[in-house]
């Protein structure tokens, strides 16, 4: 072993420049590339998060409460803590002239916000916006309220029974993100003026937030301390304990998901471009076919040949992996100076290390694994090719060792993957299938070249020439069929699951959808509401349900933080949830184990859960789950599981109580209206008035705002697909490159011997078209099978798959390669044969 | 002009070679027997397909036997690995081939430094400069071979032969590829050097007049020697 004498003659190789090693280079770059960018933005997300956890919170430690204010010895400890700033969220109806929207009302103390700042358009102070004067409350809105009430600054609104004079626009609100999703615009005003409107009575869904600053010097411990002892102190509370290191944890796990997601897809593409990597690697065997020999030749053992050529083939991809690790290190900078402003997410612009290791360790990983089989080539190279013409290309398998650094390669790529995703079930489908994919289209190449061998003869020479370059020794069928038909698979898959989005956005609202959710409608106003919005004309149907708020304490005795719940149910046992009670099984539910209780029941309490979130958390019929509810703990044993469908978009609840549970505690009532035909701004403007502290949520601008998210969703999904038939096209283009050299022999001997240019046209377009249609018949299938995977396990819409996209495809596939071949052999086509004939 | 009691620099006995193809096993040599002393040129004369090529890369290990026995600078060839047989090319063997293969990604110089630097030979460099000096291209060292001339081409792969200090010299038609004249130059500086370093040389070649330059001329037919295969 010399290593020393293998880089320098792998530097004296490359001094010629990095000819013939675009595609590998493109393919490479492309994927680590990828891999670091998502990543490096990630990080940077997440780091910003962290930052500014505490201008996010607005607080070190933030206690909220839904339903009700602290209690004298909550407050006691509240204040005891550190410097305390009360801030209330609700959601209300604002109403001007005819035009009425739902707000994101927040009533701020003196001490708001403990960080950071909010920044009013023409720079006036907070505390001059939201003073009363002349008899006249203050605010500060949202400008988006400007436009969906008509109104300027200066104007005054109606927020239940109070007139409010919006004062100033808000630019910035520091603390907007931890307050999870919103549906209308924000508006900030002081709490006085919040209770005069009359929305805040008992059993309205407002949640009282207090947030702690803590003396200047406090550490991460003091911080710890606090929070222990908000939670072990303060048990039957009820109140959520949030602090600085996890201020927006929605946001947080709304970006790992995504990034999850993303460095899989870029991860793929990376595998298939070590399929690129592999037939790069492959000609450039070829190529330095003559060198090789002449090394063998000249005293060279076949180690030091391998060393040489090992290390020459590391070195360019260092550059690759160095050019796609300075994207990612750049991104975040680059991200932050652009779109910084624009995302309500804060970035940082570091050089984010970990996430490039990860890239860099991946594409290095990738490299050895896909150019050591046809590395292993070169000791197969024979000395005496120098003496003969022409030697035939070396394929085989490659030894022990190599294939010992191969799988040894791919399985520490599947143990990082591993080690730095958290949802093993997903990343093992996702290698599985990968893995299954490669076998698979390896064994179709096979097949096909099997076919073409065995095809019976025909008369046409063209025919024959196509069918005969397909199972010719050291074809490129094989890798053709590989590039392509890995390429297609996440083509369609993407699609596809593009299509799946798109469609669920379109059918968004199902056909008998409720029109509004109208909240906090109080138990006394209850009867008359229904009769008053029974009458409105268009509406056809409405129902309604007691809503209370509450949070999980404990499942089976064992504290909520502490269960061990799968990765989608998990969501149920964190925050506050819905709660409700009902004497019936609710609409659109199905009973699917244990027994609804009597309509009269009158014994310990009940609840039924949903099937899966029940299974999810591993509960039984007969186990405990003991929930907070307005300060109170109520203990109620499962009594049965339900099927809910949540797609009617009708009220259900994961968590129904039998109606003795909860039907003491003070609380609102839920009401949906469905309409047909009917004025629905109309219907808003009138309830909004007659029942100014009931908020109305219209169900088509709560689906614009997830169908926002899903949009930006689409988007990724887009990227990723562009990326993926860029990496798949480079893969083709390099997997017919390989050969060229073969090809232009072939054509040139052909011509010599009387075969017109169109007849070697023709013989290539079938052969291509054929390669073509076999991967996107296996592209189809599997990508389809992906698709439908993805869909039903982790976005939980219903598949969509359509025949027009899938035969595009296949038009698409069959097209590309038919033009990537043309193109890629066009100089052998178009090469004179003299000139070549008197070199060889 | 030969002591008798030398060792022979090649030494083939009853050497058999026979290749598989898709019709059947092909007999390439069929007991060839042939010596060359040391310091002797031997020309290799055949017409085409009668096995001199092959002759050649057997004598340089680069083709097993199939039978006989094979002795090149002392050593037999029959039972070394493939490792052993490039190292025993880079210690005792210069080939010069008919279309030179030199390795176009490196300078004249390297390209003669490339058996010293695989023999770990500390200053590979200097030597390989004087040997380009000997063959009148020390004013060509950095070129590459793409920048030389054929015969240019041709006497970088002679020093690269030599470089080595290697005891036997095969060429292969070292002159097919040149013009009449550069040819002639070339198979002076060929002579020259070897007169020089005392190494033996096997020279195949179609030209008469230039296997007659050579001490003695073995002629190969179908696999046999038949004429000049002994001193």
């Amino acid at each position: 072993m010399n290593p020393a004498l293998w880089l320098r003659f792998a530097r004296r190789d490359l001094r010629s420049g990095l000819q013939g090693f675009w595609i590998f280079l493109t393919c490479l770059a492309l994927g680590t590339g990828t891999i670091a960018v998502i990543g490096s933005l990630a990080a940077a997300v997440e780091r910003g998060l962290q930052e500014q956890g505490q201008p996010l919170l607005g607080g070190d430690v933030e206690l909220s409460l839904i339903h009700r204010e602290a209690t004298e010895a909550e407050l006691k400890f509240i204040t005891a803590s550190g410097a305390v700033s009360k801030v209330a969220t609700v959601r209300a109806m604002a109403v001007a002239g005819k035009n009425t929207t739902l707000v994101e009302a927040k009533s701020v103390d003196a001490a708001y916000p403990l960080y950071g700042n909010v920044e009013l358009e023409g720079g006036m102070p907070l505390a001059d916006a939201l003073a009363t004067k002349d008899g006249i409350a203050g605010a500060a809105a949202d400008p988006l309220l400007m436009g969906r009430l008509g109104i300027k600054p200066g104007d005054t609104i109606k927020l239940g029974s109070a007139d409010i004079v919006i004062r100033a626009l808000i630019k910035t609100e520091p603390d907007r993100i931890s307050d999870g999703i919103v549906l209308g615009p924000r508006l900030l005003l002081t709490e006085e003026v919040l209770r005069s409107t009359g929305i805040v009575q008992p059993g309205s869904l407002i949640t009282w937030r207090y947030r702690i600053k803590l003396p200047d010097d406090a550490s991460q411990k003091a911080l710890r301390q606090v929070v222990r002892q908000a939670r072990d102190d303060f048990k039957d509370s009820g109140w959520r304990v949030k602090n600085r290191n996890n201020a927006a944890q929605g946001a947080d796990n709304f970006i790992e998901r995504l990034g999850y997601f993303m460095t899989l897809v870029g991860l793929a593409s990376l595998i298939v471009g070590g399929a690129g990597i592999a037939n790069a690697v492959q000609a450039f065997v070829t190529r330095k076919t003559n060198s090789i020999a002449t090394l063998k030749c000249l005293g060279a053992s076949s180690r030091d040949v391998m060393g040489i050529y090992l290390t020459e083939i590391l070195l360019v991809g260092m550059i690759a992996i160095a050019i796609g690790l300075l994207a990612g290190a750049v991104a975040p900078a680059i991200a932050a100076a652009t779109v910084g402003g624009l995302l309500p997410l804060p970035l940082t612009s570091r050089v984010e290390v970990l996430p490039l290791a990860f890239a860099g360790a991946l594409g290095l990983l990738v490299t050895l694994a896909f150019a050591l089989w046809p590395l292993s080539h070169t000791r197969k190279v024979a000395a005496s090719a120098l003496f003969r013409h022409r030697s035939s290309p070396v394929h085989g398998w490659p030894g022990g060792w190599e294939l010992g650094v191969i799988a040894a390669a791919l399985a520490l790529i599947a143990a990082l993957v591993f080690v730095s995703f958290k949802d093993t079930r997903v990343t093992a489908y996702f290698l599985g299938g990968l893995i299954a994919s490669f076998i698979v289209l390896l064994g179709l190449a096979r097949l096909i070249i099997l076919a073409a061998r065995r095809l019976p003869r025909r008369s046409s020479a063209i025919w024959r020439y196509a069918i005969g370059n397909i199972h010719r020794p050291g074809s490129a069928a094989a890798s053709v069929i590989l590039a392509l038909g890995l390429g297609l698979t996440l083509f369609v898959m993407l699609a596809l699951t593009d299509r799946t989005i798109s469609s669920e956005l379109r059918s968004g609202i199902p056909e008998k959808a409720p029109a509004f959710f109208f909240l906090d409608v109080r138990n006394t106003e209850l009867d008359a509401f229904r009769q008053m919005i029974s009458q409105q004309p268009g509406v056809t149907h409405v129902t309604n349900a007691p809503m209370l708020r509450g949070r999980v304490v404990s499942v089976k005795g064992v504290a909520a933080d502490k269960v061990e719940a799968s990765a989608d149910s998990g969501w149920a046992l964190r925050g506050d949830r819905g709660l409700t009670y009902a004497d019936a099984l609710p609409e659109g539910s199905t009973l699917v184990e244990g027994e609804w209780w009597a309509k009269d029941y009158s014994g310990p309490p009940l609840v039924s859960l949903v099937d899966e979130i029940g299974r999810g958390i591993g509960v039984k019929i007969g186990d405990e789950i003991t929930v907070n509810v307005l300060g109170r703990e109520v203990t109620a044993k499962v009594a049965n599981f339900r099927q809910v469908n949540w797609r009617s978009l009708g009220i259900n609840f994961v968590m129904v109580f039998s109606p003795n549970t909860l039907k003491g505690a003070p609380h609102s009532h839920i009401v949906t209206v469905e309409m047909n035909g009917g004025d629905e701004a109309a219907l808003l403007n009138e309830m909004a008035r007659a029942y100014p502290s009931v908020t109305a949520v219209r169900v088509k601008d709560a689906i614009d705002i997830v169908s926002g998210l899903l949009n930006q969703m689409l988007m990724a999904i887009r990227g990723a697909n562009v990326l993926t038939l860029l990496t798949g096209v480079l893969v083709l283009a390099g997997a017919l490159a390989a050969g060229l050299s073969d090809r232009l022999y072939e054509a040139v001997v052909l011509k010599t011997y009387g075969a017109s240019k169109r007849q070697l046209v023709g013989a290539f377009v079938i052969e291509y078209a054929a390669l073509g249609l076999a991967s996107a018949i296996f592209g189809l299938a599997v990508g389809s099978l992906g698709s439908w995977f993805l869909a039903h396990f982790i976005l939980e819409m219903p598949w969509s798959f359509s025949l027009p996209t899938a035969l595009l495809t296949a038009f698409i596939a069959m097209t590309v390669t038919v033009i990537a071949g043309l193109s890629v052999t066009w100089t052998a086509l178009s090469a004179k044969p003299a000139p070549y004939l008197r070199n060889e | 002009m030969f002591n008798i009691m030398t060792p022979a620099a090649v030494s083939l006995k009853n050497v058999h070679l026979t290749l598989p193809s898709r019709a059947g096993n092909v007999d390439i040599l069929r007991g060839i027997d042939l010596s060359v002393r040391p310091g002797e040129a031997v020309g290799i004369v055949g017409p085409s397909g009668s096995g001199k090529t092959t002759l050649l890369m057997v004598i340089a290990g680069l083709e097993r036997a199939s039978r006989g026995e094979v002795t090149v600078a002392g050593q037999s060839l029959s039972g070394k690995s493939e490792d052993e047989l490039a190292a025993f090319r880079r210690d005792n063997v210069g080939i010069v081939f008919q279309s030179f293969h030199l390795i176009p990604t490196m300078t004249a110089l390297e390209n003669v430094a490339v058996p010293l630097e695989f023999r770990g030979t500390p200053n590979a460099m200097e030597i390989a400069r004087d040997k380009l000096g000997r063959v009148g291209l020390g004013h060509r060292l950095s070129h590459y071979p793409g920048q030389l001339s054929g015969g240019e081409q041709q006497r970088v792969a002679i020093a690269r032969a030599l470089a080595s200090g290697a005891r036997i010299i095969i060429a292969d038609e070292p002159t097919g590829n040149l013009d009449h004249v550069t040819g002639e130059q070339i198979i002076k500086l060929l002579f020259d050097l070897r007169g020089q370093d005392g190494a033996s040389l096997l020279l195949v070649t179609h030209d008469s007049t230039l296997a007659a330059r050579c001490d003695r001329v073995a002629e190969v037919l179908d696999g046999r020697i038949v004429a000049g295969a002994h001193p």
